[in-house]
């Protein structure tokens, strides 16, 4: 097996998810969002973002917690070390393919 | 597809923007760009004890307002914002390792070692308020002069020397606009110019002047007249 491929097959497949992905996108963009904000921006159902976020949190990448802010009851999502590092470990295995595909070399990326 | 900007960027993007979706952070500029207004025409034109409290009173209200508006503003958005259209935390409260404020942020900065650390963004920030907070105190101290020389220059000669100090103050941050800057020497020109500030009720404390006595009448009332 090439080295491309390798890194096509040791993709993270919790994160890969497009639905997961996004989350996960968003999750590192801002310190913390709560359960209404990642709704509006994926636009998926309560339902579905739900399960996805059991599923993340399963995986330890994500932190849920349920808060305050003044009286309006929040429930809070983080990504947890792990799940910053995994992001950042998915990322460099994409930027890895991507620049094999380009014509470039993959492993300078 | 090589130069679009990276879905991380864009996120980030998206959650700056988010913080100032609302309007709020505009409202409260608005309102301490009022605060400030009244503190400093009043202090021109001030003609009562009254009005000089008050005024000084909006001077505190804006130095809170600059100094506390993150804390302001996501009790403001927790209140408003927050339960319609749901929380993503503010870029001042960020609690990541690092902060991006680099506009070129793609994917590639995903590991820069040189990304500012939690403690010194906390530092200048720190350093940040001290010097707005020095700013402010030498403006209100520039702005005593008005009760001490009543003349209308001192209106023009205030409003430059404010401008400098604020200019001077906020340099580094680049957070005040040029035109605001600019603003408080043509305020106090324009006060000075149309007489806004007439020197006589220009006092820290105004005592009312007695009616004219009309002619024919005692200056002071004698003893009134036994029933």
């Amino acid at each position: 097996m090439t080295p491309d491929l390798q890194a096509l097959a040791s993709l993270d497949r919790v994160i890969h998810e497009p639905a997961r992905l996004m989350i996960m996108t968003i999750l590192y963009s801002v310190a913390e969002a709560d359960f209404l904000y990642l709704q509006r921006e994926c636009g998926l159902t309560q339902g579905n973002l739900s399960s996805h976020l059991a599923k993340l949190e399963e995986a330890g990448y994500v932190a849920i917690s349920k808060t305050f802010k003044g009286k309006y009851p929040l429930t809070i999502c983080s990504l947890t070390k792990n799940g910053r590092e995994a992001f950042e470990g998915y990322v460099r295995k994409m930027q890895y393919v991507a620049g094999s595909t380009n014509g470039g070399n993959g492993a300078n990326h | 597809m090589a130069n679009s900007p990276s879905p991380v960027f864009l996120a980030e993007k998206r959650s700056w923007s988010y913080w100032f979706a609302d309007g709020l952070p505009q409202l409260l500029i608005g309102v301490s760009a009022i605060l400030f207004g009244f503190y400093f025409i009043s202090m021109m034109t001030s003609a009562s004890t009254g009005l000089v409290v008050l005024s000084f009173v909006a001077f505190g209200a804006y130095l809170l307002i600059q100094i506390r508006a993150p804390q302001i503003l996501e009790w403001l958005k927790a209140r408003i914002t927050y339960p319609r259209t749901g929380y993503a935390a503010s870029p001042y409260f960020a609690t990541k390792k690092s902060v991006y404020c680099d506009a070129n942020l793609n994917l590639t900065t995903v590991q820069d070692p040189n990304a500012p650390a939690i403690a010194e963004i906390k530092r200048v920030r720190r350093a940040r308020n001290l010097r707005l907070s020095r700013t402010y105190i030498l403006m209100a101290l520039a702005s005593l002069g008005l009760w001490f020389v009543h003349a209308p220059w001192i209106c023009t000669l205030t409003g430059i020397v404010m401008g400098i100090i604020l200019w001077m103050g906020t340099r580094a941050d680049k957070s005040v606009s040029l035109l605001v800057i600019l603003g408080f020497p043509v305020v106090g020109f324009s006060v000075g110019a149309l007489q806004l500030a007439p020197p006589r009720s220009r006092r820290l404390f105004h005592h009312r002047s007695r009616p004219p006595v009309p002619p024919g009448r005692p200056a002071f009332p004698g003893p009134l007249p036994s029933a």
